[in-house]
C-alpha cells in the first residue's frame, strides 16, 4: 500500500511488525527482505515518492526535490558540502551506480579491532552475490567510457597507474548523463525501482513525505515510531503513529544518528553520532583543448587504485581517484572565485575534464541536533586525511596532464591554483587544504552507530541491534566501524540482507 | 579556528543590531519598496542581495530580467527552506551591508558602493582569517550561483544543452 504524505490530511496509524526509517540501500532492502518472509512492514521515508517522469533532470529543481535541505547539507561550517538523497529510493536515485565489495582486508580489521562477527567475506559473500545478481551488477568496458572517463584512462595508463573498469547497476542505459538528478529513462536498478516495488508486492506499507521524529521505547525495547506527514513544501500537516515489534533505523550515517539523538535513547558507549565518517572528495580539473562534454554518457567508470591500498602497511596510501563531473550548478559551486574571472572558467565547461579524490578518512565526525531541531554536522578532515587529500589531488592533476591537459586547475578559493607540467604540482600539499580555501564535498557519510560486539566501543551488536535498547536494529552506512574506502551502496545493500534474518527473528 | 553556528548568528545578529542602532532599520528603509514578487525578503535585504548578484555574476548573461530572476528564486528558495537558515541569510545580507569597516575598506554601505569596491568587500570575506566571513562569502556565492546558472541563458552561455528533454 503506498500512502503519500503530501496528499493526505489525515493523521495515520499503523501496526505493523516493522517500522524501517529510510527507504535507500538499506531500508529498502530490509522492507523487501522482511515482507518476504510474510512480516507487517511499514517503510517510512520522509521524502517523496517519485516516478521516472517526475525526474526532469533539470538540475536545480532536482537539487531541491532529490537532496537533504534542498541540496543545501553542508558541515556546520559549509566547508564540505554533504549531497544526501531524500525521497523513496534515498541516495540509490541519485548516485552513479558504483558497485564495489567491502575490502577483504577492511573486514578482517573490523573482526580484529571493533570486535565484528559473522561478516567475514566468506560470510558476506551469499548477500553481496544475491544483491549483484538482483541488481543486474556487472562491470563496464571500453564501450561504456564517456568522452571524460577515456581520457582518465588514458593518463591512468599512460603514468602505469594500476586501473580498471567499475562495476554497475543499470541496465538499458542510453548514455544520457543526467544519473545524479535521477534517471528519467528508468534504467537504475535501485531501491526504488527494484526493492520498494517488490515489498509493496508482499504488503508492505510505504509511506513517503513522513518524517520520523521519534523512536518510541518501553521498558528498554522499541515500540514502534512518530512523526509527521509533509506537504510538498516540507511543512507538517499531520501525525502519524506506527506501533512496531522492531524498529529498523536506515535514514542514513546522519539521519539515522540524528533520530537517536532525538529520541534520547541511551548510549552507553558514548559513541552515537561521534564517529562520523565522510569519505570527503575533492576536485581537480583538466581544460583540453578538445570538447570533453563530460556531463554526456556514463559518469564514473573507470577507477584509479594506484593510491588505495587496504593492507596493514598501506596507510600512506588511502585515497580513490574517479573521474567526476557536474552539471553547472555543481560546476558553478566549485569554481573558484567570482564575477568576470569565474564566468570566463564556465565558459570553458565544454572543454573540462575533472577528477575527484575521495580519502578512506580516519577523522571521527560528530551528528548532533540543534535545539531548532536542525541537524548539524562537525567534520573537518584530520591533518594525515588533508595529506591523503592532497595526494589525491596531486595525483588527479598528474593523470590529467598525461592525459593531455593543457592546464589542470585546482579550485582554491579566491583564486584558482594552475599547474602546467609536473613541476607544479608540489605547490598541492596539506598545508593548503584549509577550510572555505578548498571546496569539499561528501557523497558517501558513514558510520556513526557502528556494530560490533563489545557494548563499550560499539553502538550495534554484529546482528545490528542495539547494545541497549532491544528491538532497535540500524541497517545503513551508520553500521560501519570505519569508512569503507569505497562506494558505500552495495555494502549497505548486502548488509542489510546480511542482517534481516536476525531482524525477522526479533519480530 | 572556526566559529560555530550560533557564533555566526551572534556576529551577524550583532551586526544587525547595530545597523538597527543607527537608524537602518530592521528589514525595510522607509519608503523604499521591495521589488514585486518577493515575499520573504524586505526592500533593503532585496537591495543589498541584488548589489551582491550583480558582483558574483558579473561576465556572464545577466541582465535585468535574468537579474529579477535571481532575487525571485533566492526568495522562494529561502521561503521553503526552515527559519533558521532564513534568519542566518537575513543576517548575512545584513553583515555583507554593513562590514566594509572592519576590512579597512570606508564607511560605506555594501549596496552603495561601485562595483570594483563591492568587489574589494567579496574578496575580503573570502580571505578572512575569520571563518565567519569566508563561511558566509561560500554560503552567499552558492546561494547565488544556484540561482543564476538555473536560467536557460546561463545554461546557453557555457554550451550545456541539458537537460534531456523537455
Amino acid at each position: 500500500m503506498i500512502v503519500r504524505g503530501r496528499e493526505r490530511r489525515r493523521d495515520l496509524r499503523l501496526d505493523v511488525d516493522a517500522a524501517v526509517v529510510g527507504s535507500g540501500a538499506g531500508g529498502a532492502m530490509m522492507a523487501r527482505e522482511l515482507s518476504a518472509r510474510g512480516l507487517r512492514v511499514a517503510l517510512l521515508e520522509m521524502g517523496g515518492h517519485h516516478r521516472p517522469a517526475d525526474f526532469t533532470a533539470v538540475e536545480a529543481d532536482m537539487l531541491e526535490e532529490l537532496f537533504q535541505e534542498r541540496g543545501a547539507r553542508a558541515t556546520r561550517d559549509l566547508s564540505v558540502r554533504v549531497l544526501q538523497g531524500r525521497g523513496v529510493g534515498g541516495s540509490t536515485v541519485h548516485n552513479t551506480c558504483l558497485c564495489k565489495r567491502a575490502p577483504a582486508e577492511l573486514l578482517a580489521r573490523w573482526k580484529r579491532e571493533h570486535a565484528v562477527s559473522g561478516a567475514s567475506p566468506a560470510e558476506l559473500d551469499p548477500a553481496y552475490a544475491a544483491t549483484e545478481q538482483e541488481l543486474g551488477v556487472r562491470e563496464l568496458g571500453p564501450d561504456d567510457l564517456n568522452r571524460n572517463n577515456a581520457l582518465f584512462r588514458r593518463g591512468v595508463e599512460a603514468l602505469g597507474y594500476r586501473g580498471g573498469f567499475l562495476h554497475h547497476n543499470r541496465a538499458g542505459c542510453r548514455g544520457a548523463g543526467y544519473c545524479e538528478l535521477g534517471c528519467p529513462f528508468d534504467a537504475k536498478q535501485n531501491a526504488l525501482k527494484v526493492l520498494v516495488p517488490a515489498a509493496l508486492e508482499h504488503g508492505a506499507w510505504v509511506v513517503s513525505d513522513a518524517r520520523v521524529e521519534r523512536v518510541e521505547t518501553r521498558r528498554g525495547r522499541a515500540r514502534g515510531v512518530s512523526g509527521s506527514l509533509l506537504d510538498a513544501l516540507g511543512r507538517p500537516h499531520a501525525r502519524f503513529e506506527v506501533d512496531a515489534r522492531v524498529v529498523c533505523l536506515a535514514a542514513s550515517a546522519v539521519g539515522s544518528a540524528a533520530l537517536h539523538a532525538r529520541s534520547g535513547l541511551p548510549d552507553p558507549s558514548g559513541l552515537a553520532g561521534t564517529t562520523l565518517r565522510l569519505h570527503p572528495g575533492g576536485v581537480v580539473a583538466g581544460l583540453f583543448d578538445e570538447e570533453v562534454v563530460g556531463w554526456r554518457g556514463v559518469p564514473q567508470s573507470y577507477e584509479c587504485t594506484e593510491f588505495l591500498s587496504f593492507a596493514e602497511d598501506a596507510a600512506k596510501r588511502r585515497v580513490w581517484l574517479v573521474p567526476v563531473f557536474a552539471h553547472p550548478i555543481g560546476t558553478a559551486v566549485q569554481l573558484s572565485g567570482f564575477g568576470a574571472a569565474h564566468g570566463e572558467l564556465m565558459r570553458r565547461y565544454r572543454h573540462v575534464a575533472a577528477v575527484t579524490a575521495m580519502v578512506h578518512d580516519t577523522t571521527r565526525g560528530r551528528v548532533r541536533v540543534e535545539a531548532s531541531g536542525r541537524i548539524r554536522i562537525d567534520y573537518w578532515p584530520n591533518h594525515d586525511d588533508r595529506a591523503q587529500l592532497a595526494l589525491g589531488l596531486r595525483e588527479g592533476a598528474r593523470i590529467l596532464l598525461a592525459a593531455g591537459a593543457r592546464r589542470v586547475l585546482v579550485p582554491f578559493e579566491p583564486d584558482p591554483l594552475w599547474i602546467d607540467d609536473a613541476a607544479g604540482l608540489a605547490a598541492i600539499d596539506a598545508a593548503a587544504i584549509r577550510r572555505h580555501r578548498l571546496p569539499l564535498t561528501a557523497v558517501h557519510p558513514m558510520g556513526t552507530l557502528p556494530l560490533g560486539d563489545d557494548p563499550a566501543r560499539a553502538v550495534v551488536d554484529s546482528r545490528g541491534e542495539h547494545h541497549a535498547v532491544g528491538g532497535l536494529f540500524v541497517c545503513d552506512g551508520s553500521l560501519f566501524p570505519t569508512s569503507l574506502g569505497v562506494p558505500p551502496q552495495l555494502s549497505i545493500y548486502s548488509f542489510a540482507r546480511h542482517l534481516a534474518p536476525h531482524v525477522a527473528a526479533a519480530c | 579556528m572556526g566559529w560555530t553556528r550560533r557564533q555566526v548568528l551572534k556576529g551577524l545578529g550583532g551586526l544587525l543590531a547595530a545597523g538597527s542602532a543607527l537608524g537602518l532599520g530592521a528589514a525595510t528603509v522607509a519608503g523604499e519598496a521591495a521589488p514585486s514578487g518577493l515575499r520573504l525578503l524586505g526592500a533593503t535585504e532585496a537591495r543589498i542581495l541584488r548589489a551582491a548578484a550583480e558582483r558574483l555574476l558579473a561576465g556572464t548573461p545577466l541582465d535585468e530580467a535574468a537579474l529579477a530572476e535571481v532575487l525571485r528564486w533566492i526568495d522562494g528558495y529561502l521561503r521553503r527552506q526552515g527559519e533558521p537558515l532564513r534568519t542566518e541569510v537575513r543576517g548575512l545580507l545584513w553583515g555583507l551591508e554593513l562590514s566594509a569597516p572592519l576590512f579597512g575598506e570606508g564607511w560605506a554601505r555594501f549596496s552603495r558602493r561601485d562595483a570594483d569596491s563591492r568587489d574589494a568587500v567579496l574578496r575580503a570575506w573570502s580571505t578572512s582569517r575569520f571563518a565567519l566571513f569566508r563561511q558566509g562569502y561560500a554560503g552567499l556565492k552558492g546561494l547565488v550561483l544556484m540561482a543564476g546558472y538555473r536560467q536557460p541563458a546561463f545554461l546557453r552561455s557555457i554550451g550545456y544543452d541539458g537537460p534531456p528533454h523537455g
